[in-house]
């Protein structure tokens, strides 16, 4: 009997043995996203006689920021010149469009050549919205504050409670694949502020914050920039 | 919490209605498992996540203080989780980090009373006490569960009959789970049917279903509320036990979820040695 004892023993504990887990490995998906293309500098003006250095991003569809592929041109050279490197020349006044291509991207923005250079409005809002079936709700917006900018959620946000969520800024609706983590949610109501250095992101960068499960790899939700 | 499909599983163990008689003792050794990529989201949809298991070693202990007086100890001495690492499939950069946490896992003290036992039918009632014995923020991330960090007592009652002069029985039962720490109550069924085709095989099928109150609040939880509060399912658990005589045998069971929320939704997998010493219900 006793022996018949150690023999059930003996196969529970290899049991055991057998089935205590490693921590294995997970292949994500996170190849193809959609590209984007936007010129990020926020002056609507240049004076005459100036120059001002545009900026624009390229994120091609590995989310991968490439500067390499974009190409400058002005609707009308006689008022506005531009470089390969977005310097923009204000030759008389007038306005005209800067623009910009890349793979299959384009984007534009109207700019005036008059008597002073002058910025736009430099804030972006937004509303959450939740995903799979969580809580996510409120308003955000981002604005430049001297050398960083702050995204800041207004006194209505509310979140699902979840483990280890983050805010992730990316240029897409499905995940963060390409974005960047701006640092883990401060709680889970209510105002809080997050600030984010302009020498790692400019304002117009990314168009979606998303409140995301990082361990587990949940979107919790996310919102869009209205502007 | 996960533990819970493991204690659908024991909750209705073979005793049921029946109260142990007096100086018996059922002791099991078990192991469970369960890992997956999927999840049930609050609203019942299945979704991808990071890869998670939970395993547990534990002893489950049933004796007979008197003849109507059962107490009853499942106790996981070792608990493991653990979260897959992430790699991109485009670089083969380490999105996230794998994590691991060991501990004790939360623990369940019951007395069951034998209301009825002298019928053809027979009917106990129950308290059970979950006792938080295990991790709730375990890992490096802080975001693995041994427990959920609150401390909960069950009320419950089994009725049980036996057919097939003595080959077959039903087991029932109906539970109320009073969760602390703003975690949302639970009301429990199950149901269990077993059947001894021969002397050394003893087949059950059980069902098990946990229905939240939803009168917890996610945001004053101790714990994250992925896995532990609002947690719904129904767990279908076929289950083959053999005996290598009357007093000892081994078991193994698979546990399906066709309903749940916020549970994993991949089927768990038990194995136990299990001891009988002295006495019979």
């Amino acid at each position: 009997m006793k022996r018949f004892k150690a023999r059930i023993t003996y196969l529970w504990l290899l049991v055991m043995g057998l089935l205590v887990s490693c921590i294995g490995t997970d292949i994500v998906e996170d190849g193809v996203v959609t590209e984007r293309l936007a010129i990020i500098t926020s002056v609507d003006a240049v004076s005459v006689g100036e120059a001002f250095e545009f900026k624009a991003i390229f994120f091609d569809n590995m989310g991968q920021m490439n500067a390499d592929q974009i190409v400058w041109s002005s609707s009308d050279e006689s008022v506005l010149t531009v470089n390969d490197m977005g310097l923009v020349m204000a030759e008389m006044e007038g306005a005209a469009y800067i623009r910009v291509m890349a793979s299959t991207r384009k984007d534009s923005v109207k700019v005036v050549a008059g008597e002073m250079t002058s910025e736009v409005d430099s804030e972006r809002i937004g509303m959450f919205q939740g995903r799979s079936s969580y809580t996510v709700e409120g308003t955000f917006g981002m604005s430049e504050v001297g050398e960083n900018l702050e995204l800041v959620f207004g006194n209505d946000f509310r979140a699902s409670n979840g483990p280890g969520l983050y805010v992730y800024l990316s240029n897409s609706a499905d995940g963060i694949t390409g974005g960047i983590e701006v640092g883990e949610l401060k709680a889970n109501s209510g105002a809080q502020t997050y600030v984010i250095s302009q020498s790692d992101v400019a304002l117009f960068e990314y168009d979606y914050v998303h409140i995301y499960c990082k361990p587990f790899g949940v979107p919790f939700g996310f919102g869009r920039f209205d502007n | 919490m996960l533990f819970a499909l493991l204690l659908g599983s024991f909750g209705l163990y073979a005793g049921g209605g029946w109260p142990a008689l007096k100086g018996s003792t059922y002791l099991k050794f078990n192991q469970f498992v369960i890992r997956s990529g999927d999840y049930f989201d609050p609203n019942g949809d299945i979704i991808g996540i990071s890869t998670s298991s939970i395993y547990l070693s534990s002893i489950y202990a049933e004796h007979g203080v008197t003849d109507k007086l059962t107490a009853v100890v499942y106790l996981p001495f070792f608990a493991r989780a653990t979260l897959n690492e992430q790699k991109s499939a485009s670089t083969g950069e380490i999105l996230q980090p794998g994590d691991a946490v060991n501990s004790i896992g939360d623990t369940d003290v019951t007395f069951k009373y034998g209301l009825i036992t002298n019928k053809p039918i027979v009917v106990s009632a129950g308290i059970t006490f979950g006792l938080p014995f295990g991790n709730p923020e375990g890992g490096e991330t802080g975001v693995l569960q041994t427990g959920d960090g609150e401390f909960n007592v069950m009320l419950s009652v089994e009725a049980s009959r036996s057919f097939s002069r003595g080959k077959g029985y039903v087991n029932t039962l109906v539970g109320f789970n009073n969760r602390s720490e703003n975690f949302s109550d639970e009301f429990r069924i199950g149901a269990e049917v077993g059947y001894r085709f021969t002397q050394k095989l003893l087949a059950a099928l059980k069902l098990y279903s946990v229905n939240s109150l939803n009168n917890g609040d996610d945001l004053q939880t101790p714990s994250n509320g992925i896995f532990s509060n609002n947690i719904e399912y129904l767990a279908v658990t076929p289950e083959v036990n053999y005996f290598f005589n009357e007093s000892s045998g081994i078991s193994a069971a698979v546990g399906f979820a066709p309903y749940g929320r916020r549970v994993l939704a991949s089927p768990s997998f038990s194995l136990g040695v299990f001891f009988n010493f002295s006495g019979k219900k």
